[in-house]
């Protein structure tokens, strides 16, 4: 049946295919489709093994200080969507992280980061600059320092230092309730009710991306809160683990404050820290005080 | 992890296997390479995505030649809004500016060759002889009977053959 010319004809038409090169381009196409790298993301910490880490930070603390050590100071008032942003948070952040030498110390940096992008969005929302990019890159970070803070805090709880990192968190309690707009929690039902009532009185415009602003604002706190609530628990649930008779897993279950009162108490005498802990969880309970 | 790279491997042959008899296919009806191109990519996303959701179609080289196929009736519907029928006819008449001049030339010999054979055999030689398809594959992507297209390649080569003696 196939004779020579059907033989031709069907090879001349073999002939037709993909270049070498289209196949690639498409490919790395399609491929690539699924792993696009977040923009968000600085890339030397992820292509380089962990334990060179360090030795790099330290090579980039040197070039940096000699070279661009203005570049990086003024990194220091960047806001997201701004230039240098990413630069204060992955390199002059990274970097203070990495000098910090014990968790203890490094829990501390990562609570201090994450309070610091909390008042960023607030800056943000001030000047009416929170997008939801802007918005999307808090949270990220958040997220990210929360998982920092967590491993540290793991470490400090497995070392015999439960009391410790019990001190870290609640300072992290205390620093976040401290900074959190429009005192502890304002429910989004009452920013709904509010956003009306504004509404009607005044500007439309103006008041739309004003609500969206502290929608934004608010939910980012919210963010924040559940991180700590989630770094509360996993510290209660390890601390739990390794000294069984230190704190009941009933406590865990009730109030925060109380949580953090009758596991620290008993350490008041020896840790210059926790005296500050006391402070601030007798402030929501005043009895304890009193014993 | 495991099972990511197990997806790329598989993709990997999948995309080795079919990715030129594809475009040929497309080519051949569209007689436009950068369209052909374009079909080719999007229907292998498509596979590329079922894998990463964890879907596996059960018969790959149905699932991308009737994809393809589908793709091409979207592409003339897109170009030539008024009939389907009217698009049997045109066929590989459909200009073709966009094309290279070696493809020009190798497509236009072919063409040439079975230039007044209708849409519906062109099809079928392309299909059952160039890419190798099976009598069985091709009634399922063409949705008609096996006789129907046992029928069909008998006549399409007779009348290539005609063609062919005449020139």
């Amino acid at each position: 049946m196939k004779e020579k010319w059907l033989k031709n004809l069907i090879k001349e038409a073999r002939q037709t295919k993909l270049t070498r090169n289209e196949k690639q381009t498409m490919l790395s196409a399609i491929l690539g489709g699924a792993y696009i790298p977040s923009p968000y993301q600085f890339s030397f910490p992820t292509f380089i093994h962990t334990y060179q880490r360090q030795a790099v930070a330290l090579v980039v603390i040197f070039v940096l200080v000699i070279t661009t050590g203005g570049t990086s100071f003024a990194a220091e008032s960047a806001l997201p969507g701004e230039a240098l942003y990413s630069i204060k948070v992955n390199v002059n952040e990274e970097i203070q992280s990495l000098v910090a030498l014990s968790p203890d110390a490094k829990a501390r940096v990562g609570i201090e980061r994450t309070t610091k992008r909390l008042k960023e969005a607030e800056k943000l929302a001030d000047e009416g600059r929170l997008t939801p990019e802007a918005q999307g890159i808090i949270k990220a970070n958040i997220k990210s320092h929360g998982e920092d803070i967590k491993a540290n805090l793991a470490v400090l709880a497995s070392s015999n230092s439960a009391t410790t990192a019990q001190a870290v968190v609640s300072d992290f309690r205390a620093s976040v309730e401290a900074i959190s707009p429009s005192a502890p929690i304002a429910t989004s039902s009452e920013l709904a009710v509010d956003s009306i009532v504004s509404k009607n009185t005044s500007d439309n415009k103006t008041d739309v991306s004003a609500d969206a602003q502290a929608i934004g604002l608010l939910s980012i706190t919210e963010e924040l809160k559940a991180e700590l609530v989630i770094i509360e628990e996993t510290l209660a649930s390890t601390t739990a683990a390794a000294t069984p008779s230190a704190s009941p897993p009933t406590d865990s279950q009730e109030g925060k404050s109380s949580t953090t009162a009758t596991s620290t108490l008993p350490v008041l005498p020896t840790t210059p820290v926790a005296s500050t802990t006391i402070s601030v969880s007798t402030s929501s309970s005043p009895v304890l005080r009193v014993q | 992890m495991s099972n990511d790279t197990q997806n790329r491997s598989q993709f990997l042959d999948i995309y080795k296997k079919y990715s030129d008899e594809l475009f040929r296919y497309s080519f051949f009806k569209t007689a436009n390479r950068d369209v052909s191109l374009e079909i080719v990519q999007e229907v292998f996303m498509k596979v590329w995505s079922a894998f990463d959701r964890g879907e596996y179609p059960d018969n790959i080289k149905a699932f991308l030649y009737t994809s393809v196929r589908n793709a091409i009736t979207d592409w003339y519907r897109k170009k030539k809004p008024l009939s389907l029928d009217g698009l049997q006819e045109i066929g590989f008449d459909a200009p073709a500016e966009e094309v290279s001049y070696s493809d020009k030339f190798d497509v236009e010999k072919i063409l040439e060759k079975t230039n007044d054979l209708e849409e519906m055999y062109r099809e079928i030689i392309i299909l059952r002889f160039v890419n190798d398809l099976s009598v069985k594959e091709i009634a399922k992507l063409l949705n008609e009977r096996e006789n129907n297209i046992s029928v069909r390649i008998h006549r399409a080569i007779d009348k290539l053959k005609k063609q062919y003696n005449n020139k």
